[in-house]
């Protein structure tokens, strides 16, 4: 049996807050990991191996949170493009949320919360 | 900028700071121009363009900017580090920025004023730019002529700004076959840096020349490279070999003499 309460509350609060299912799991860890990016939906689609149209609308809750800013781009096939501005403090969270995945217990309790998340949508 | 020769700016050289390079060269790259690394996949390509970059911030203060369409940044960090180049700790003090992208986004990105290229050279001043690969351009499309004016289009975007570049394009050839740059890349282009394996004694060697190093006398003679955690060395000719370009070289008849000679 999990025992929820064992995980560190800061990272529950931002597993809470920004990972609210795996693909938003896969994209903070590619842009932390690959800080400038620069992509379409497609195009980072392609580097995470998922489908465009499965992250873009999480490609815009991480723009609205400010963690990604996007910008149209016009013309021929007009597109979104998305690059990743966090803040430090929002930094340092993926750095101990990495350092948590590490760990067994405290993952499994992680990928529970996510499951979770998948299920109620 | 350093070892400036002649008083126009576009007389200045601009050093890789790679070991045996810049001799070769007749002193670096042409100031505001763009050298193409051709070579098969593995002969050393990113490791001389993130030493050029590398270089540029720690021996002559030139911020650069890396634009990756194939390995990841996270790869590159790694990859350079084995070459004893922490491009993290550069990124951390605004001297470099890894732009992982795909071409057709950042081409039209190279087209946009005030485009995400345009500030990321603003912010950083970046005075060196590496774009790995080219060969990835043909992604956008399969047409020669159009894929020729996308690449026209491409570096001289680069070139807005007083910058230098480094490109890749992948050989398909890992011995043997040779070409020019494809899609018209080598009249574009002012210098043409050729990699390539060679087989000496059951085991493979790199081997570097320079193809073309527009208005500007080079060494054409064909040299060892040598990729060691200090980063990349050029270093002496094959002496006693032949036949190097073909990737499997023979012992020149006078080394053979002197061989027998002295059994």
């Amino acid at each position: 049996m999990l025992d929820f309460e064992n995980l560190d509350p800061q990272i529950g609060v931002f597993v809470e807050e920004y990972i609210d299912s795996f693909i938003s799991w896969d994209l903070i860890l590619f842009f932390h990991e690959n800080p400038y990016t620069v992509g379409s939906p497609t195009s980072i689609a392609m580097s995470i191996g998922r489908l465009g149209s499965d992250i873009e609308p999480y490609l815009e809750k991480l723009a609205e949170k400010g963690v990604l800013v996007r910008e149209l781009r016009t013309g021929d096939g007009s597109e979104t493009i998305y690059a990743y501005r966090p803040e430090p403090d929002f930094e340092r969270m993926v750095v101990e949320f990495k350092r948590a995945l590490r760990d067994r217990a405290s993952r499994l309790i992680i990928v529970s919360k996510v499951l979770q998340k998948e299920a109620k949508r | 900028m350093v070892d400036e020769q002649g008083s126009g700016k576009e007389a200045q050289r601009v050093p890789t700071g790679i070991a045996g390079l810049d001799e070769m060269l007749g002193g670096g790259l042409l100031f505001n121009s763009v050298a193409v690394i051709k070579g098969a996949p593995g002969t050393g390509k990113s490791c001389l363009g993130m030493e050029f970059i590398s270089k540029g911030i720690s021996e002559y203060g030139e911020p650069g900017l890396i634009i990756t369409f194939e390995e990841f940044p996270r790869q590159l960090y790694r990859d350079a580090i084995s070459l004893g180049f922490d491009l993290r700790d550069y990124e951390r003090e605004d001297k470099l920025r890894t732009i992982f992208t795909t071409p057709a986004v950042f081409l039209r990105e190279i087209q946009q004023p005030g485009g995400i290229f345009d500030r990321t050279i603003e912010e950083i001043s970046a005075r060196r730019v590496f774009v790995d690969s080219m060969t990835q351009l043909e992604r956008i499309t399969q047409d020669a002529v159009e894929l020729r004016e996308i690449m026209y289009t491409f570096l001289n975007g680069l070139l807005r700004y007083d910058i230098t570049a480094m490109v890749t394009q992948e050989d398909a050839y890992i011995t043997g076959n040779m070409s020019v740059a494809e899609a018209g890349l080598s009249y574009i282009v002012d210098t043409i840096i050729q990699l390539r394996y060679v087989e000496i004694n059951s085991s493979i060697d790199r081997a570097l020349f320079v193809l073309k190093h527009r208005a500007s006398d080079h060494d054409k003679r064909i040299r060892r490279m040598l990729i060691t955690p200090t980063g990349v060395k050029v270093e002496s000719v094959f002496e006693g070999r032949e036949g190097i370009l073909s990737g499997n070289p023979y012992v020149t008849r006078r080394v053979r003499k002197a061989e027998e000679f002295f059994k």
